[in-house]
């Protein structure tokens, strides 16, 4: 047990001392607990909804596109739905879409990025211009591209989405691992008779990993507008789905009547987008060094 | 005594813009099993070309190997493949690189590294690897090895770290240990620790060393033989106090002067300094040599064996040396 408080005694350390740089950023800090909030909501929604039997298909004509009330938060849609019970178990859907979305574009994005830095010459090259093919279209463009050719459903939207976005991280990733190849500690595993392909993974790529997940935090806003604009296009999510882009989208035709069935989805959107924005600026400003002590 | 490495004739040059450039020009250089070599040089003389070579760890291009062979035991390693090679290196041949500063993941803790390393080499897994590891740490001499075990590489020294790195070099379990400059950018005592360490665990272990260093003083204390490197040629070799109490080439007594004193003496510094040419033909330190001559500038110097273990290649032996 002594043993095992002196081997942690550094890494609580080192956590408290990321901890308070992260409270000294009040912005990040607040945009941190506001998504810790999304999570919760997310895992929990089925006992903070007010009206779980709202989620999906049912109709209630007769309480169909009520105002804000003490009874439904932020007023109902034309089916007589309560709003904000759907937007709750709309953050789970954002959340995992855009997770699983980031994910998968890590997971290409990443080892391609890798090995072309690492090996360089005509393997580089290749990846790098197919890189370049992808990124010369407008990502919600090429997105809507394959979603349209996919089929809409909120599965292909976001492979749709990975695959427009994963030529970021294989760039990023393909940087760093050019100036990491050169580095003594690469050279010395190879000395000791590691094979590339451990090499890639053992060094090259948990090196690289502090700019990524800058990267991932930042993108992980843009990929939660881009499938509510793909799920608004109705390239994404399909009704009865309580997704956020999807419900602006129904609302639409209700908007100069109801005005809080665009606008509750709306901020919703705004909000996560802007919190994990500003945590992403956040974390690059803890993990650089330089701008930590201003 | 057999001997356990054997390279002969290994001629490696460089492309560059203005054509090929020769770094390593080597006759013959023989190891002895269990025996400390020591290969001294100044900076650019290619001993860490003629390191990396042993380990096949070149980049080609721009390093052509021209001609040669080396032998490590029973292996013929430049024919190998690439494949080939990465199971002989760390099993067989293992390498201390110059910077500790950077030869160790910074991502990782050390223990993690030591114990990757031992997980690939030695087939032990789990407890019996992080035991292993901690044998390792005590073996060269870290205190508190449960602790060095959990910190990361910036949080250690210079000193701490070089230890750690030949921890993981000796981890390997090879039997052929290339120390590239180890101490370099270490301090003076903590240089003496390091050697110290070196030499005991040689003797221990009974691993074959080829130490590199830029400095005679350094090997004179872990090697029992030496080879002087110039212009990638051997220009003197043999054991260590023969030749620090006898040096014969002009190259050897330079290195050895102390510090210039004279006009004199700095002036024939300067001179020698401002030449770096490769030379075509005749002896590579003709341009440096004080007492270079005609001869010098056609002829490659023959070997001369002085005694028993002692070898130079120069054209000029002094009154009675030849005797001795």
């Amino acid at each position: 047990m002594n043993r095992l408080k002196t081997a942690l005694k550094p890494r609580i350390h080192k956590w408290r001392t990321n901890f308070y740089l992260l409270r000294k950023n009040k912005l990040t800090f607040l945009s941190l607990l506001f998504i810790i909030l999304l999570v919760v909501v997310a895992i929990f929604a089925p006992l903070l909804a007010p009206h779980p039997e709202h989620i999906m298909e049912m109709t209630n004509p007769s309480e169909k596109l009520l105002p804000p009330s003490g009874e439904y938060w932020f007023g109902t849609d034309e089916l007589g739905r309560d709003i904000f019970s759907r937007i709750l178990y709309g953050t789970r859907i954002s959340l995992l879409a855009s997770l699983a979305a980031v994910g998968l574009a890590m997971l290409i994005g990443i080892p391609l990025g890798a090995l072309a830095g690492y090996k360089g010459g005509w393997i580089d090259n290749v990846i790098m211009r197919i890189c370049d093919i992808f990124l010369s279209f407008p990502s919600l463009l090429l997105a809507i591209v394959i979603a349209a050719f996919a089929g809409p459903s909120l599965k292909n939207a976001l492979i749709a989405i990975a695959i427009s976005w994963w030529p970021w991280y294989a760039r990023i990733v393909r940087g760093q691992a050019i100036s990491l190849k050169e580095r003594q500690f690469v050279r010395a595993s190879r000395a000791i008779g590691n094979t590339q392909g451990k090499i890639i993974f053992q060094h090259i790529v948990p090196n690289c990993m502090a700019p990524v997940i800058v990267q991932a935090s930042l993108d992980f806003g843009s990929i939660i507008l881009t499938l509510a604009s793909l799920s608004f296009l109705g390239l994404g999510a399909q009704a009865p789905t309580p997704e956020w882009g999807l419900m602006i989208n129904t609302s639409k035709t209700y908007f100069l009547n109801a005005w809080w069935y665009s606008v509750f989805p709306g901020i919703a959107i705004f909000l996560a987008v802007l919190a994990f924005n500003l945590i992403g600026d956040g974390l690059r400003e803890i993990m650089d060094p330089r701008t930590r002590n201003r | 005594m057999e001997d356990y490495i054997e390279i002969k004739d290994l001629k490696i040059s460089f492309k560059s813009y203005d054509g090929q450039k020769r770094v390593v020009d080597i006759d013959e250089l023989k190891i002895a099993k269990g025996e400390a070599y020591g290969l001294v040089g100044e900076s650019g003389s290619g001993k860490s070309v003629l390191a990396l070579s042993l380990l096949k760890l070149l980049t080609e291009p721009p390093a052509v190997i021209e001609s040669g062979s080396i032998r490590i035991g029973n292996l013929n390693i430049l024919p190998k493949s690439e494949r080939e090679m990465e199971n002989i290196r760390g099993k067989k041949i293992a390498m201390i690189f110059q910077d500790p500063m950077s030869t160790l993941n910074p991502v990782f803790t050390v223990g993690q590294q030591i114990i990757k390393v031992i997980a690939k080499n030695q087939n032990l897994k789990g407890k019996q690897a992080r035991q292993k590891a901690l044998e390792m740490i005590e073996l060269v001499k870290l205190p508190d090895a449960e602790q060095i075990m959990e910190k990361y590489p910036h949080e250690l020294s210079g000193g701490q770290r070089q230890r750690v790195i030949i921890a993981i070099a000796l981890a390997c379990g090879a039997e052929f240990l290339i120390a590239d400059e180890p101490t370099r950018n270490l301090d003076v005592t903590i240089q003496a620790g390091i050697l110290k360490l070196l030499a005991e665990l040689q003797k221990t272990l009974k691993v074959t060393v080829l130490f590199i260093a830029n400095n005679l003083s350094l090997v004179s204390l872990t090697c029992r033989r030496i080879g002087l490197l110039y212009h990638g040629q051997i220009v003197e070799q043999g054991e260590v106090r023969e030749i620090l109490d006898h040096p014969v080439h002009p190259y050897t007594k330079t290195l050895l002067q102390p510090l210039p004193q004279t006009e004199e003496e700095k002036e024939a510094v300067r001179r020698s300094l401002s030449v770096q040419e490769n030379a075509d033909q005749g002896c590579p330190y003709q341009f440096r040599c004080p007492r270079a001559e005609e001869i010098c500038k056609k002829e490659m110097p023959p070997v001369h064996q002085i005694g028993e273990n002692h070898e130079v290649h120069c054209h000029f032996l002094e009154e009675g040396e030849s005797a001795r």
